[in-house]
């Protein structure tokens, strides 16, 4: 089958002369791409030049990362570097509660120091009571609670070892505030459940519409009426009022919207 | 095709090549390894471009295209003199291959106005105008086949290599070109008298079917 198909090519030659001129212009056209600067991954590029990019950025991580926990050890909470703080603690001292805990409330203190107040602090206290938890280190509650007490932060976690001395301080702040109108209904509520700070500031912003008569009061005299007629019915009226007026709170009102958003 | 599919024996038993001596000066550009290969490869070369192509010219180009190619890959080539060869004809196929897709893009180009047989008169390579007008109607990829085999000596694993395909493809296409080649022969030397029958139009339509085959 082959055989006769190569008779056909017999005395057919495999090459044809190429001319002395057409030699000439190629051989030049070859030297001066062998003479060129080579392109890209070309010999005689070391490995490290060529990836010259990626180490810089390598180096620069490795090196950035044991300086960023250096720098994070002072950080408070609500601060950049505050993640890795904790980042580095999980990694470096996870057997021992008890120094993550001091460190809390280390941290708390200090928060509390230069007057920090609102959700950083709030999310400390969280942190320092479950860090606390977490350990037997019930010598330092006190601390916490301090510091609590005085943010105005209801106390959730321990009931039992609330001091007196907060629940008397939120309890005059209600009390100051809910006595300025002069209604009979919210001042026995709150003296009823006085005895527990929480239950006794939730009942008095939750159960009767005594406080948020009082809020009208406070702020809107022509509501007054309205409300003491009907109670129940402009019940979430005078909630809804309340809100709105809390949105543009000042100072005065924190004791009540902080109970407000707990119940 | 009763052959067997057996690595190429070339493989196997290491068959020293004239070209092994040039490849270490190659792989370091070497400018006197480079003009020795052209010596030794540019005339086999310029053969198979131009009967691919009928067209001195853009078979010239073709050839010095992969010489360039060569000389900018040279480091990272791998292997022996023959693989070496292989390499440039893989090369100048893919100049051939440029150069059709060219003229299909451009099919009113010289191409059309070129006169019947100027390829052989021009070359002076031995071959009957019957055979090159045969080799004309096949495609581009038959002819390449039948010239590497029947002409250039390559076998079939080789071959495979330099058309880019497996070796059962090229045997398949390389039967039903002969197959081709001897109906138009016979038809030929029958009327041998009006070779043109088998005419420059029949190369242009058969180069879209490049792929074929």
């Amino acid at each position: 089958m082959k055989g006769d198909v190569d008779k056909l090519f017999d005395g057919v030659r495999a090459e044809v002369s190429v001319p002395e001129s057409l030699r000439d212009r190629h051989l030049a056209a070859i030297r001066r791409e062998l003479n060129a600067p080579p392109v890209g991954a070309a010999r005689g590029v070391s490995w490290f030049v060529r990836h010259r990019a990626a180490l810089a950025w390598l180096t620069t991580g490795i090196t950035a990362m044991p300086v960023a926990a250096v720098a994070s050890q002072d950080a408070l909470p609500g601060e950049v570097l505050y993640p890795v703080k904790r980042a580095v603690e999980v990694v470096a001292e996870p057997f021992y509660p008890r120094i993550q805990a001091e460190h809390r409330v280390a941290e708390l203190e200090r928060l509390a120091a230069e007057g920090v107040e609102g959700d950083v602090i709030e999310e400390a206290i969280e942190a320092a009571r479950a860090a606390v938890a977490e350990t037997r280190a019930d010598d330092l509650i006190p601390r916490i609670d301090e510091i609590a007490g005085a943010a105005y932060v209801d106390d959730d976690d321990d009931d039992d070892d609330t001091p007196p001395a907060t629940a008397a301080v939120v309890e005059e702040e209600d009390g100051s505030e809910v006595a300025e109108p002069s209604t009979t209904t919210s001042m026995p509520a709150s003296e009823e459940d006085s005895d527990d700070d929480r239950d006794g500031r939730d009942d008095d912003d939750r159960d009767d519409d005594g406080t948020d008569d009082d809020q009208n009061d406070d702020r809107d005299d022509s509501n007054d009426h309205d409300d003491d007629s009907s109670e129940d019915d402009d019940d979430s009226n005078g909630k809804k009022d309340e809100k709105k007026k809390d949105d543009s709170d000042d100072g005065s009102d924190d004791g009540d919207s902080d109970g407000d958003d707990g119940s | 095709m009763g052959r067997p599919r057996w690595p190429s024996l070339r493989r196997v038993i290491s068959v020293p090549d004239p070209l092994d001596h040039l490849v270490s000066g190659i792989r370091e550009r070497d400018d006197q390894a480079f003009a020795d290969l052209y010596d030794a490869m540019a005339g086999p070369l310029l053969a198979f471009a131009g009967r691919m192509l009928r067209d001195r010219g853009a078979a010239e180009d073709a050839v010095q295209q992969a010489f360039l190619e060569l000389a900018r890959a040279s480091h990272r080539f791998e292997g022996d003199g023959r693989s070496l060869r292989s390499w440039l004809y893989r090369a100048v196929r893919f100049g051939v291959l440029d150069e059709v897709r060219r003229r299909r893009r451009h099919p009113e180009e010289p191409h059309e106005r070129m006169p019947d047989r100027p390829f052989a008169e021009a070359f002076d390579d031995g071959m009957s105008p019957q055979l090159e007008s045969a080799l004309a109607a096949l495609s581009p990829r038959q002819r390449a086949i039948v010239l590497l085999r029947h002409v250039h000596g390559f076998d079939g694993a080789e071959i495979a290599e330099i058309l880019g395909s497996n070796r059962a493809a090229v045997y398949a296409a390389g039967s039903r070109a002969e197959a081709t080649l001897r109906r138009l022969l016979d038809g030929a030397v029958e009327s041998a008298s009006s070779p043109a029958s088998v005419s420059v139009e029949a190369d242009v339509i058969d180069l879209g079917g490049a792929r074929e085959g």
